[in-house]
């Protein structure tokens, strides 16, 4: 089986292909939920200064795999639907495979990042963009390799295939954008009177 | 078998997700059976013919109508109002512009903010000013002499939000007005007559501080008492003192009774203020989608913990509370960050957070600072009649240390050359408190 070295993933991005499709469905579902805890721990580092730690700690396991289920969940299927659309051949499991491990380093890297921050107290502009180079790089890498391996598995040109992503990525922001709407539409016009009017 | 388990995976953490978020959803602390017991005390009511709340809240009444009388409409409108569950912004600007308030003429003078800037200073130079402002707010300082027959004050905490917030402009500018007269007579050489009306004063205002609920009122109120501390040792040092002077001085200035300083009153009182305040509009008004995320046991029991943390605080002797208040420096200032109730409870939980952090302790800091500013009057007075000499002044603060210390850190208090002027710094902000020789 496939090990996972961090560097030849990043480097080649078909070994994170490969790897990926090595490991089981359940393996992957556990990925997602580390993502998601990664993600919350990052966000929640981040506001330590109003959050006690109890907080920060409970709400990143009760929470993160759930963060981690949900866009999981999503941004694949609008991948797989858009690539369908552009003529694409991939099955939702290989996009959702891809992504899954694909995002387990962007999930790292944010979460660096916000360690980092934790460490250095107030840094300067520039100490800052130099600090969140490795993040950075980090992220970019895992976005390339995601990038190459939903084309590859789409079997589109790349100017397809870079079309689709992006459009996936425009639909992924603007349902996010939708759900927040709707909840500040409901509460903003009182969702009690619409319920009681049901 | 390897797809049926994915599915009760999926299956699974749907349902613990769904439980989860109805638990937190549904669930709410129990009531801190303290807070039950201290908000449901019976309050005596306010509408007393003795009470010097009413008589502030009508200060400016119109022609014809006595304060009392129009301090007591104004609250029986909002009392109404708030029982009826109408709209109290209405009535209240309904009885305010109806009628034509009798409000200062002219423009108050500010005093002790730089040397020579007194009050007697400024009747001798602005004799003719301070007499055209007597005499077209006669009517006014008229109204504040008689506050004194009003022996009780008593604030109506339980409308919360709604309680009527008197104007304090025209009663501060009343006041200078008294002092004007008082002043006047110091100048004809009746400094005991001066020095029995300062008491007077001090006394009224103290009593409205010992008995203050709220800190609103308690800040009002001890804007008074600094000007009149001020005006004592600008007394205190007209001239030298004769012996019965001296002792009427050491009356005025003597140390203040701990209820009319400290915090702790104006502090329960204001538990109490947002507890009914809640009451009556938050949860009067809220839907029910808003019950999901502000839930109001648990953010009253939270609501209610940062108060007394706060009361605990303003308990404490001035140098404790400094080194208590400064253990919380780099946490700007905020005791207490939000905690898992942040979970069932979210914007109960950051409202109780940014409620917190809104600068109570530079409240509890006022109190302790009249004790200090107390000391440096006497230290003015005692430099004046013992001749004290600008080069001489660190070595009589530094004698005079143990009576009349710096409060927050216990040493002798400071001498600026420069400006010419004894103070003490503030512990928790980089202002001072200072006095001009």
């Amino acid at each position: 089986m496939t090990k996972f070295r961090l560097n030849t993933v990043l480097v080649n991005p078909q070994t994170l292909k490969d790897f990926s499709d090595a490991r089981t469905e359940m393996t992957t579902i556990g990925i997602n939920a580390l993502t998601g805890i990664f993600t919350v721990l990052a966000a929640g580092l981040a506001m330590s200064s109003f959050f006690t730690n109890g907080l920060i700690i409970l709400a990143t396991f009760l929470f993160g795999p759930l963060v981690g289920f949900l866009i999981s969940s999503t941004y694949p299927r609008i991948e797989w639907v858009v690539g369908r659309k552009f003529g694409g051949k991939a099955s939702l499991n290989d996009t959702y495979r891809i992504f899954a491990w694909s995002f387990l380093l962007v999930g790292f890297a944010l979460l660096f990042y916000s360690l980092i921050m934790q460490v250095i107290d107030k840094p300067s502009v520039a100490v800052g963009v130099l600090l969140s180079l490795p993040s950075a790089v980090l992220a970019l890498l895992a976005i390339r390799s995601y990038s190459y391996n939903t084309i590859a598995a789409q079997k589109l040109t790349a100017t397809r295939g870079g079309a689709g992503m992006v459009i996936t990525a425009v639909l992924f922001v603007l349902l996010i954008a939708g759900c927040v709407s709707l909840i500040w539409l409901l509460y903003r016009y009182g969702a009690s009177e619409n319920i009681k009017a049901l | 078998m390897a797809v049926l388990s994915i599915k009760k995976l999926r299956l699974g953490v749907i349902v613990f997700y769904c439980v989860i978020f109805v638990g937190l959803a549904l669930y709410d602390e129990r009531p801190d059976p303290n807070m039950i017991r201290e908000m449901n005390v019976p309050l005596a009511a306010c509408t007393g013919p003795g009470n010097a709340y009413i008589v502030f809240l009508g200060f400016e009444s119109p022609k014809g109508k006595t304060p009392y009388e129009w301090g007591f409409t104004k609250l029986q409108e909002v009392e109404k109002a708030v029982a009826n569950g109408t709209e109290i912004a209405e009535s209240r600007s309904s009885i305010d512009s109806k009628e034509e308030r009798l409000i200062f003429k002219g423009e108050r003078p500010t005093f002790y903010d730089k040397k020579d800037n007194g009050i007697l200073k400024y009747i001798s130079a602005h004799s003719a000013e301070a007499a055209k402002l007597t005499g077209e707010n006669r009517e006014l300082l008229n109204r504040y002499k008689s506050l004194r027959t009003y022996t009780e004050f008593r604030e109506p905490v339980d409308l919360g939000y709604y309680m009527p917030i008197f104007m304090f402009s025209s009663i501060r500018s009343a006041h200078v007005l008294y002092l004007f007269e008082i002043a006047g007579t110091a100048k004809e050489g009746n400094i005991a007559g001066a020095l029995e009306a300062l008491q007077g004063d001090i006394d009224f205002w103290g009593h409205i501080s010992q008995n203050s609920t709220t800190l609103i009122s308690k800040l009002v109120s001890l804007s008074p008492l600094t000007t009149d501390i001020r005006f004592a040792a600008e007394l205190g040092t007209i001239r030298r003192l004769r012996v019965n002077e001296m002792a009427q001085l050491r009356n005025v200035l003597r140390s203040f009774d701990n209820r009319i300083a400290s915090m702790a009153g104006p502090l329960r009182g204001e538990a109490r203020y947002m507890y009914k305040g809640a009451e009556l509009s938050i949860y009067r008004n809220s839907r029910p989608i808003e019950g999901l995320f502000f839930k109001r046991n648990a953010t009253d029991n939270r609501m209610y913990a940062n108060i007394r943390q706060l009361v605990r605080l303003a308990e404490l002797p001035s140098e404790k509370f400094v080194s208590q208040a400064k253990a919380h420096e780099g946490e700007k200032n905020t005791f207490r960050k939000a905690g898992i109730p942040f979970l069932y409870n979210p914007l109960g939980e950051i409202l109780s957070v940014i409620v917190q952090s809104q600068g109570h302790t530079t409240y509890i800091q006022r109190g302790h600072d009249l004790e200090g500013l107390r000391r440096l009057a006497w230290l003015k007075v005692l430099a004046k009649h013992e001749n004290v000499r600008p080069e001489q002044m660190e070595r009589f603060l530094n004698a005079r240390s143990a009576e009349f210390k710096d409060p927050y850190t216990g040493g002798a208090m400071k001498w600026d050359a420069n400006k010419g002027s004894i103070y003490f710094e503030h512990a928790i902000d980089d202002n001072r408190v200072e006095m001009f020789l």
